[in-house]
């Protein structure tokens, strides 16, 4: 098993040199640079840039003028000492500027996933235990329509609608109150009390097509002949389908587990935009669209990081659960 | 399993202890009417023998702030905290709010100059020398003393090949820079190559200024080569000389940092103790203890921000098209809507390029009929109504109606014709002159051809910022009005930086830009071409590099530069602004140089019904002006009871 | 050892099975009365969104100042003027400085049928007045007509992009898994990067780097691009592992022995094998083109005016004015769902269905 991880965690690590690599030549795709954005932002925003002195002196200063290819090794040399350089736009160093917005990332993020897997597994038993019911019918269009929402729409209207008619004030993590306030039993209620929106428009979609996935297993294990033998023992139903077909239905959502962080980064991302959370994603839009570089490129660096993570725990997972992998 | 809820309990009587830390001291000791001079938070520090007195932390003369504004309501008490958003992480909106402290101040009707942290000053016989005499006693946050060498120190640094300021516009005569004497600690010398007489404006102008020149000379030497060899370079130096960021820096703030969290998403500011502006009676000012600012990028949240009463006064960050939604929730918010004005004379512009890189193209543009044929061909009515809801005005590009150059009945006189210059939507009128240029060959599309047999065609530089769909459907209606009178027009929208790039370089045909602009002595360019700027790029090259770049000037241009150099020069404020006037009759009877569509927004601002001293009425327009900071907003003061 | 009679028989027994093969599925495929709904409901959508011109009963950019922001308008029918709907009333709120609309019913305006637009364009109803079922947008453009032309964006956007991953995944699946060795080694590497990629950062990178200047064709092409970027890696692995249990089997075999060449083999014999499988992968990934479409646009990075897409609709509709004040402006939001639901029961129907032999 350890030297399984370990090949599994070294095969890693060209795979993230390539991604560096990518992400940082797709962030400076776009013409000009941070400077030329932010003499653009002022003129846009109250029409005049004058506030923004000595343009030229600040580019040689963050290296503006290097070639690619330097500016790469130069970010990717300090990146692997945990130096991710400085973020032009909040004139702070990157690493200040992240590891918070990580976290509330991983919140949202692994309460989505829970989410998504306590609402889904139950739903796609009784869904396949009720094959063509009408009940099986509604859950299965259900799951459509929660696949096939617009995440952003979702939020916004959410936020605006319980605003609205319930007064409920709910963007941001942290209520006025508490936000910027030390960590008290409070604060995590409050934090709580806000996250339950994010953690669910951003779970629902992924619940939808698990829940579909659950109920294709269970259906295909009920099929086969050692489903029917137990049935045919005369054990009862509840336990030929709790005890033994779920647990084998339940396996190949292992795999899934890894495939559908992707999905629940970028839904985070998306919400978080619309909600105003202090997760990554705004501050990633706000820097790709700025050539904020560095801190662009580490953002971007982090969320590969954390799905070939994510992967790799799934791999581990299953290998563990299904011995047979490790030696393939 | 008893251990781990010990432990638990423990935990969290810890974390409320934390919390209760938190809340505010109790103050009931401390007297808090019209008759304290101070806050009860620092008179109890004074108590406590951790702050001197309050007549020693003021200067001899402090500045009184003005009160003759229409919604100055009384003297307020101490105390409170001020909730607001800021919408970029270097506080622009928050030091436009109180992050100017010059040496003199822009009036808040911006109709002249009043002192700030100089009591006065006087220019020698040709303005070749100006004094400031500093106000005596003034003190930095920490409680050092503001003197001369501040400045002198900032001059230093400007000359420093080292540091990375150059010396400002401003300083130099005829490319001489000038030289700063400081004879004691409140006298400030500054000695020109020849006559400057708009250097008190420019000490005035911007908040950038004067947060460059105000700086901590007794904090920031820690941190410079000459002063500490621990430092070869001024990377930590600029770092620490960073006011809104750098909560160690001393400032001259009515509210300085005390927090900056994370790149700005949160920032927290306490009053400045030392703070040299006192109200009516006395009292030093500000009235509110704390400032919470946070981050709020997204246009949307700051709308439910609003509407949930969260904020207790915002100035900018709200767009024109959400008025009706905040003005149906002012009850359910307790807040109050009130419009300033922007003072802008075209939301946007539409720049045409004087040096336009086609030579045919450019040909055109420089035949006034052209450039009058493309006036008549945009429906401002329709810019108006479908951009802007019909809550602005139609009307030619202009800039700022309120600019004290048109003070009396004959600059608005002047100003209103001005804004009717070629100002209707007349499309026969248009060909007719367009016509008379004999533009009258069209191709099989009905377009109109050059003279050189192709097709004209323009390209015209639409910004792609969601924020400014506004200007996507001004695009949309003048290349409606253009397609009508045969002109080929095509939308562009260059990609993220182009768009400014194509605009200093003067790669552009057709641009846009919103056009505000105050004050033309500091900020001449919308009228006269000096810098690399709007429809005259590279002949304002040309002025900025002192004729080693861009291209020189001709017909008007000329005559507009000399004007401007004759304004440079002149003593007499009431002859600058005739100067003013004359290039703006250029600009009439020669015109138009750029075009406009909808103009005289107002901008909004939101304050809490608790909220108390804001101006009914003021101009939130260009930065230059420094609104709202010139209205004193460090009078503001908070009903507590009612927060 | 090459003789081509073994190839021609061979060849004509696969004709025959692959023949049997899709009857077996269509047969069952009528039996989901879901699956031949959604393929009915999309029929009918791109119909009307490809004949935007003649179904939609204005253009989508047509501006009218006068009506900005009009609610729907109710349609009324009666035996003297067929269909019409009343007149508009527009006064000006004084506090709020609005435009608000009430009802003229002093005025009607008839639906007309097979109406002559301004353009010498037919338009199958439309009205000399102004009708605006589903209401207008801020700048008075009709949000019916703009759905419909947004739908022949969206929706083609959808297909061509799903197209574009089919080719690409389906070759480099089929290359990774018939010649293996190094070759699968790269694939299945640039495959693994791209899928490490969170998609919604890489598009808002790709986004951002699309030149803006583009005209709407090329950003149009350019978001196809972007969004089948991201999918070909899914397809591609499917392939492979269909390709890989293919290539040892009796017929590759024989194929192999009687001399047949690479690509012979590749075409005629183990892409067969895959259609069912890329076609259900293929209407399962379109949904996800059209609501990556419609993020892409609301990060401000998609489609952009004046081409309308239902992204571009939906983005308008991202304000929080518009959800209290003009809610009409998320109808769009009703088409990509059912479109969106649609594609997937067909994609379930198809699934079931392509798999004839069991049950």
């Amino acid at each position: 098993m350890g030297t399984y991880i370990l090949r599994r965690g070294l095969l890693a690590i060209p795979t993230l040199l390539a991604i560096s690599i990518i992400s940082f030549i797709i962030i400076q795709l776009p013409q000009g640079d941070y400077l030329d954005r932010e003499i653009q932002r002022l003129e846009e925003e109250f029409g005049d840039s004058s506030s923004l002195t000595q343009v030229e002196e600040l580019r040689e200063r963050y290296g503006l003028n290097e070639p690619l290819w330097k500016r790469y090794f130069i970010w990717m040399g300090g990146f692997v000492r945990g130096n991710f350089g400085e973020s032009f736009e909040y004139k702070r160093e990157v690493h200040e500027l992240i590891w918070d917005r990580i976290a509330f990332t991983l919140i949202i993020s692994i309460g989505s996933l829970v989410f998504t897997y306590v609402a889904a597994i139950p739903l796609g038993i009784y869904s396949a235990t009720h094959q063509y019911n009408w009940s099986d019918h509604f859950l299965t269009f259900l799951s459509f329509v929660g696949m096939s929402l617009p995440a952003f729409l979702v939020a916004l209207s959410l936020m605006v609608f319980a605003f609205d008619i319930f007064g409920i004030p709910l963007f941001g993590l942290f209520s006025a109150y508490y936000e910027g306030a030390p960590w008290s039993w409070g604060k995590l209620g409050d934090l709580i009390k806000h996250l339950w929106i994010p953690v669910i428009v951003v779970g629902v979609n992924g619940t939808a097509s698990l829940m579909r996935i659950m109920r294709g297993n269970l259906l295909d294990v009920l099929g086969q002949p050692f489903v029917q033998t137990a049935r045919a023992k005369g054990l009862r139903e509840i336990i030929v389908v709790g005890k033994h077909a779920v647990r084998i239905a339940i396996n190949p959502l292992i795999s899934i587990l890894g495939m559908s962080l992707p999905s629940i980064l970028s839904g985070s991302a998306i919400v978080s935009i619309v909600l105003g959370l202090p997760t990554v994603g705004p501050i990633l839009l706000r820097s790709l669209l700025n050539e904020d570089i560095y801190l662009a490129g580490t953002l971007l660096m982090m969320l590969s990081l954390l799905l070939v993570i994510g992967n790799l725990l799934a791999d581990i997972a299953l290998a563990w659960v299904d011995p047979r992998i490790r030696y393939e | 399993m008893k251990r781990v809820k010990q432990i638990l309990s423990m935990l969290c009587l810890l974390l409320l202890t934390g919390c209760a830390e938190n809340r505010v001291e109790e103050l009931t000791d401390y007297p808090n009417g019209l008759e304290a001079k101070e806050a009860p938070i620092l008179a109890k520090r004074v108590t406590e023998g951790k702050l001197p007195p309050v007549e020693q932390r003021l200067p001899q003369n402090p500045l009184v702030a003005k009160t003759d504004f229409d919604g100055y309501e009384a003297p307020g008490p101490y105390g409170g905290t001020w909730h607001r958003f800021h919408t970029h992480p270097e506080l622009g909106t928050w030091k436009m709010t109180a992050g100017y402290a010059p040496l003199i101040r822009w009036k808040f009707d911006a109709s002249g100059l009043e002192p700030g942290l100089a009591e006065s000053w006087e220019f020698n016989e040709d303005g070749s020398m100006l004094t400031l005499h500093l106000r005596k006693g003034v003190k930095w946050s920490d409680g050092h003393p503001y003197t001369s060498e501040s400045f002198a120190f900032y001059y230093e640094l400007c000359q420093d090949e080292r540091h990375k300021y150059g010396a400002p516009v401003w300083c130099k005569v005829d490319g001489k820079p000038m030289a700063v004497e400081t004879p004691d600690d409140y006298t400030l010398v500054m000695k020109f190559a020849g006559p400057n007489w708009l250097v008190p404006l420019w000490l005035a102008t911007g908040f950038w200024w004067c947060n460059q020149y105000n700086i901590p000379k007794h904090y920031m030497n820690q941190f410079h080569p000459d002063y500490n060899p621990e430092y070869t370079d001024f990377i930590e130096f600029e770092r620490q000389d960073r006011p809104y960021q750098n909560p160690r820096r001393p400032t001259l703030w009515p509210w300085r940092i005390t927090k900056y969290e994370k790149g700005g998403f949160r920032v927290q500011l306490e009053r400045n103790p030392y703070y040299y502006v006192v109200d009516e009676l006395g009292r030093q000012l500000p009235y509110i203890d704390r400032v919470k600012t946070s981050l709020v990028p997204e246009p949307q949240v700051r709308v439910l921000k609003i509407l949930a009463g969260e904020i207790d006064c915002q100035y900018r960050g709200m767009e024109l098209r959400d008025l009706a939604l905040y003005l149906k929730g002012e009850k359910k918010g307790g807040y109050q809507v009130r419009q300033w004005k922007s003072t802008a004379g075209a939301q946007p512009a539409i720049l045409i390029n004087w040096t336009a890189p086609e030579p045919a193209l450019r040909a055109l543009i420089r035949e006034q009929r052209f450039r009058k044929a493309l006036a008549y061909g945009i429906d401002r009515v329709k810019c108006n109504e479908i951009a802007w809801r019909g809550l602005l005005q139609p009307q030619a590009a202009t800039v700022s109606q309120e600019g004290w150059h048109f003070a009396d009945a004959d600059g608005q006189k002047l100003f209103e014709e001005w804004k009717r210059a070629d100002a209707d939507f007349d499309i026969d009128k248009g060909n007719a002159l367009l016509d008379d240029m004999g533009l009258t060959r069209r191709d099989k599309d009905g377009y109109r051809l050059r003279p050189d047999g192709k097709r004209i065609e323009m390209l015209m530089d639409v910004p792609s910022s969601n924020l400014n769909s506004q200007e996507n459907d001004i695009g949309l209606i003048v290349q409606e009005g253009w397609e009508q009178l045969g002109l080929r027009t095509m939308l562009y929208t260059p990609p993220g930086a182009e768009l400014s790039l194509r605009r200093t370089l003067g790669k552009f045909t057709i641009s846009m830009h919103g056009e505000a602009e105050m004050d033309l002595f500091t900020y001449p360019d919308w009228v006269f071409p000096t810098l690399p700027k709007y429809w005259h790029p590279k002949v304002g090259k040309w002025y900025e590099t002192g004729g080693e770049k861009g291209e020189p000037p001709t017909g008007p241009l000329k005559r507009l530069l000399d004007l401007y150099d004759a304004i440079k020069r002149e003593p007499d404020e009431k002859q600058r602004h005739q100067y003013v006037r004359d290039a703006v009759r250029i600009h009439i009877d020669e015109g138009p140089f750029h075009l406009g569509s909808a103009a005289r927004s107002p901008a909004l601002l939101v304050v809490a019904n608790h909220f108390h001293n804001v101006p009914n009425d003021g101009i939130l327009g260009p930065w230059a002006i420094v609104t709202p900071a010139t209205s004193y907003p460090e009078q503001c003061w908070i009903d507590e009871e009612k927060q | 050892m090459n003789n081509p009679q073994i190839s021609e028989i061979d060849d004509s027994s696969l004709e025959i099975g692959q023949l049997s093969y899709r009857q077996l599925i269509w047969r069952r495929f009528r039996k989901s009365a879901m699956g031949l709904i959604a393929s009915g409901i999309l029929l009918i959508f791109y119909i009307v969104a490809i004949g935007a011109d003649f179904f939609a009963p204005y253009h989508d950019n047509d501006i009218n100042m006068r009506f900005r922001h009009v609610p729907p308008q109710a349609l009324h029918f009666s035996m003297s003027d067929g269909f019409y709907v009343y007149g508009l009333k527009s006064t000006r709120n004084p506090e709020t400085l609005e435009l608000e609309f009430t009802r003229d019913e002093t005025q009607r305006h008839p639906v007309r049928f097979f109406f002559k637009d301004g353009a010498g364009g037919r338009r199958l109803f439309s009205s000399a007045g102004p009708m605006f079922l589903f209401g207008t947008d801020r700048m008075g453009r009709d949000i019916l007509s703009r759905m419909i032309y947004g739908g022949r964006v969206s929706m083609t956007l959808g297909l061509v992009g799903v197209c574009l991953s089919i080719v690409i995944g389906s070759i480099l699946g089929t290359i990774s898994g018939y010649w293996g060795g190094w070759v699968d080694n790269l694939i299945q590497r640039i495959i693994e990067v791209l899928s490490a990629f969170p998609d919604i950062p890489l598009w808002m990178a790709l986004g951002a780097a699309l030149p803006p200047g583009w005209s709407s064709i090329q950003i149009y092409f350019g978001i196809t691009i972007i969004l089948s970027i991201i999918r070909w890696g899914g397809l591609a692995r499917q392939v492979r592992g269909k390709v890989l249990s293919y290539r040892e089997s009796d017929f590759v075999m024989a194929a192999r022995a009687a001399g047949a060449g690479h690509w012979h083999i590749i075409t005629q014999h183990l892409l067969p094998g895959c259609y069912s499988h890329i076609i259900v992968i293929a209407t399962l990934a379109i949904p996800g083109m059209i609501l990556g479409e419609t993020a892409l646009s609301f990060l401000g990075l998609g489609i952009r005016p004046p081409m309308t897409s239902w992204g571009v609709l939906l983005e308008e509709a991202q304000r929080v004015t518009v959800l209290l004040h003009y809610p009409w402006l998320i109808f769009p939001a009703v088409p990509v769902l059912i479109v969106v639901i649609a594609f997937n029961f067909l994609g379930d129907a198809l699934r079931d269905a392509a798999d004839p032999y069991s049950d």
